[in-house]
């Protein structure tokens, strides 16, 4: 009997299981932090590439190790880069606390200063080593600091997505991120982020990014990294690229690496 | 002809040393996919080479100044268990200087060294740079390692000369506890060599002390590093790297003669952010020992840096307020015999010490445009007690990540009775420059 009540449920669509319900309330905030949430990976080790790509189509290649690691139980990760190639940025490293809800601390080593250098962490709408990502794309957004609307569902890589319109909450949000608008689209599967629109801070539609792979590396927790990131300046013609040549989830790795002596290493 | 810096290829002994130890630094295995990308695996080379190859012209438009040709290659081990090590060896080819007429070739090591890693602790030994410091390019606790105030030069670092150092660290986060031992007194390169002495004095021999292990130099140094907040605390005990100017008469004929002097520094500075700023200060103790030598060993002083720094997008401005006070600072004339009048003016400009309180502000915008393959930036220094100028305008554009163009100006203004007078008249240039880097 109770198997045909649910079999009417679902047909007359009153019935849907627990999990895709549970999506179906979720509010557009709820989104975007879930969002955020599945990227937060207990550790990892990874080597990369960042492809600055000119309006003639010039490259310039850039190697990149990395180590990140969640603190406070999963509100701060720190972040280790090393700029392994080429020659004229080769040492160079950045050490990162990415906090959720405050500034972040960030510092800098350039073999020219041959010092570290506490770097302003405000300030995230600038150019990532001369490519066409900011400092906001590389660093985890304070929730707070954006009010969100759902658009809609659209289709991003064959993958049914959210699309969230993500707006700063006043002009100096604005201006220390970039832009003046957002609007992404976050995976109803998984919730990761497939892709975004920038709006310049003159309302333009300045930037598009895409996310052309992502990896399942906490199986247990569901946790995902991005494989490959592509992002277009439709303004002036430039790309780049940032693709995870090779990844290891490593929830262990010492908290040592996280201080000046690794980024001077 | 090439001619070896002696002093600075004295260290190929040392290079060798070093060299040796190259095969004991890369000896072991990478620990993690981090590490790895920094060490050598299985089958893969131990070394990396790179360098540059840079050509550069200095001209005031009347008269060429400088023309040189320069390469250098840098020698690195990747990171083994143990530690690393570095050589950079440079060849600079004089084709035409106002400054360097006997040098016409120069062959020397600019830095050569090991890095040792043993549990918490780092060990640096060799020819090396050393910046103390949190303050952007204006640093009263940098004292370890020498300037070259006659260089012609794009690049601030050249400033920095090499000496040979012990640096040992411990590492205990968030302290990072510095040991610093320089067996060897090397002095800054002053803008003072064709200047015409009174009394017809003629240049004598240095007097600097020797390789005795009681002469050395040391230097203490503890640093915080807060997630908010870094802070250090210093003290060197050692030669200063500004000679002070002596005379002496031997056989009728008056010498001048640059001798080293002992000095005690107390340090501290800090850097932090506070709101969309980020904020710095360095502060510096200095207290001369004045018993040691006849010739003019400056007074007690404290130095003060603060600074801000802001950006905006990809442009950003460093503004820094230099202040100095000369502890029983008295404002004495009337020397007997010209030579030493002569002498205490340049000293005392050597040594900044003129006035009482110096007051002094440097600015540097910069901006990088163009996926930063343009960067423009004008270092400026302002010394308002002194009425002294410095201006460093700078374009580079990269045409590629290894093809360089540079082109810019260093530009000294000042009285003739002041540092910057005397290097407005030698160094001041426009420059062009063409890198290379591999």
């Amino acid at each position: 009997m109770n198997q045909i009540i649910t079999l009417a449920l679902v047909l007359s669509g009153f019935y849907m299981p627990g999990h895709l319900r549970a999506q179906q309330q979720l509010t557009p905030r709820e989104i975007q932090k879930r969002s955020l949430d599945v990227t937060k990976v207990d550790g990892t080790e990874s080597l990369n590439t960042l492809i600055i790509i000119n309006e003639k189509g010039r490259e310039r290649v850039r190697k990149v190790a990395s180590l990140t690691k969640l603190y406070d139980n999963g509100n701060t990760e720190k972040k280790l880069m090393r700029f392994i190639s080429p020659a004229d940025v080769k040492g160079t490293g950045f050490l990162t606390y990415d906090y959720d809800e405050e500034d972040d601390d960030k510092w800098i080593y350039m073999p020219a200063l041959r010092k570290t250098r506490r770097i302003i962490s405000s300030e995230n709408a600038k150019s990532f080593m001369g490519s066409e990502f900011s400092y906001a794309d590389m660093s985890m957004p304070t929730l707070d600091d954006y009010t969100y609307k759902l658009l809609g569902e659209k289709t991003v890589f064959d993958e049914k997505c959210y699309e969230l319109e993500v707006v700063p909450v006043n002009s100096e949000v604005e201006d220390e991120n970039g832009f003046s608008k957002k609007i992404t689209y976050v995976s109803k599967a998984n919730f990761t982020q497939r892709k975004a629109i920038y709006f310049n801070l003159y309302g333009e539609k300045e930037k598009v990014m895409l996310v052309k792979g992502v990896i399942e590396l906490d199986k247990e927790k569901h946790k995902y990294r991005y494989k490959l990131i592509e992002i277009e300046n439709i303004l002036n013609g430039r790309k780049s690229i940032f693709s995870l040549d090779e990844i290891k989830f490593n929830p262990n790795i010492s908290d040592e690496y996280f201080t000046s002596r690794y980024l001077e290493k | 002809m090439i001619k070896l810096n002696i002093f600075r290829f004295i260290t190929f002994g040392r290079f060798l040393i070093v060299f040796f130890l190259l095969n004991v630094v890369r000896d072991g295995k990478a620990q993690s996919l981090f590490d790895s990308a920094l060490s050598a695996n299985e089958g893969e080379q131990k070394y990396t080479l790179n360098g540059f190859v840079r050509s550069s012209v200095f001209s005031d438009f009347k008269e060429t100044k400088n023309i040189t040709a320069e390469t250098s290659l840098k020698l690195e081990t990747k990171e083994g268990r143990f530690g690393k090590a570095y050589v950079e060896a440079r060849y600079k080819n004089y084709i035409n200087s106002t400054i360097q007429q006997e040098e016409r070739d120069e062959l020397y090591l600019r830095e050569v060294y090991c890095d040792l890693r043993f549990n918490k602790f780092d060990l640096r030994i060799g020819q090396q740079i050393i910046v103390w410091g949190r303050a952007d390019g204006f640093n009263p606790t940098n004292n370890i390692t020498p300037m070259d105030m006659t260089i012609f030069s794009s690049d601030e670092d050249e400033k920095r000369l090499e000496n040979f150092v012990s640096r040992l660290r411990y590492n205990a986060h968030p302290f990072v506890v510095e040991m610093i031992w320089v067996p060897v007194y090397r002095a800054n390169k002053l803008p003072i060599e064709g200047v015409q002495f009174a009394d017809n004095a003629v240049w004598g021999s240095d007097i600097f002390p020797d390789t005795k292990t009681d002469l050395s130099s040391y230097g203490l140094k503890a640093d915080l590093f807060k997630a908010s907040f870094d802070a250090s605390f210093s003290f060197y005990n050692g030669y200063y790297k500004m000679p002070s100017l002596g005379s002496r008469t031997i056989a009728d004929q008056k010498e001048v003669f640059r001798s080293a002097f002992r000095t005690r520094v107390l340090g501290a500075d800090f850097s932090t952010v506070a709101g969309k700023y980020g904020l710095r200060g360095e502060f510096a103790y200095s207290l001369p020992d004045d018993d040691e030598i006849e010739s003019f060993i400056p007074n007690d002083q404290l130095e003060y840096t603060i600074g801000l720094d802001r950006e905006w997008g990809n442009f950003n401005i460093i503004a820094q307020y230099i202040g100095k006070h000369v502890i029983d600072y008295k404002n004495v004339s009337g020397f007997e015999g010209k030579i030493h009048g002569q002498l205490h003016f340049l000293n005392s400009i050597l040594f900044a010490q003129t006035d009482e309180f110096t007051h002094s502000m440097s600015l540097r915008p910069a901006i990088k445009l163009k996926q930063e393959t343009i960067e423009i930036e004008l270092l400026s220094l302002a010394n308002f007690t002194t009425e002294e100028l410095y201006l460093k305008p700078l374009i580079e554009y990269k045409i590629s990540d290894d093809i360089s163009v540079l082109g810019g100006a260093q530009l000294y203004y000042g009285s003739d009775d002041s540092l910057f007078g005397l290097l407005e008249k030698k160094i001041n240039s426009a420059f062009a420059e063409v890198k290379i880097s591999f």
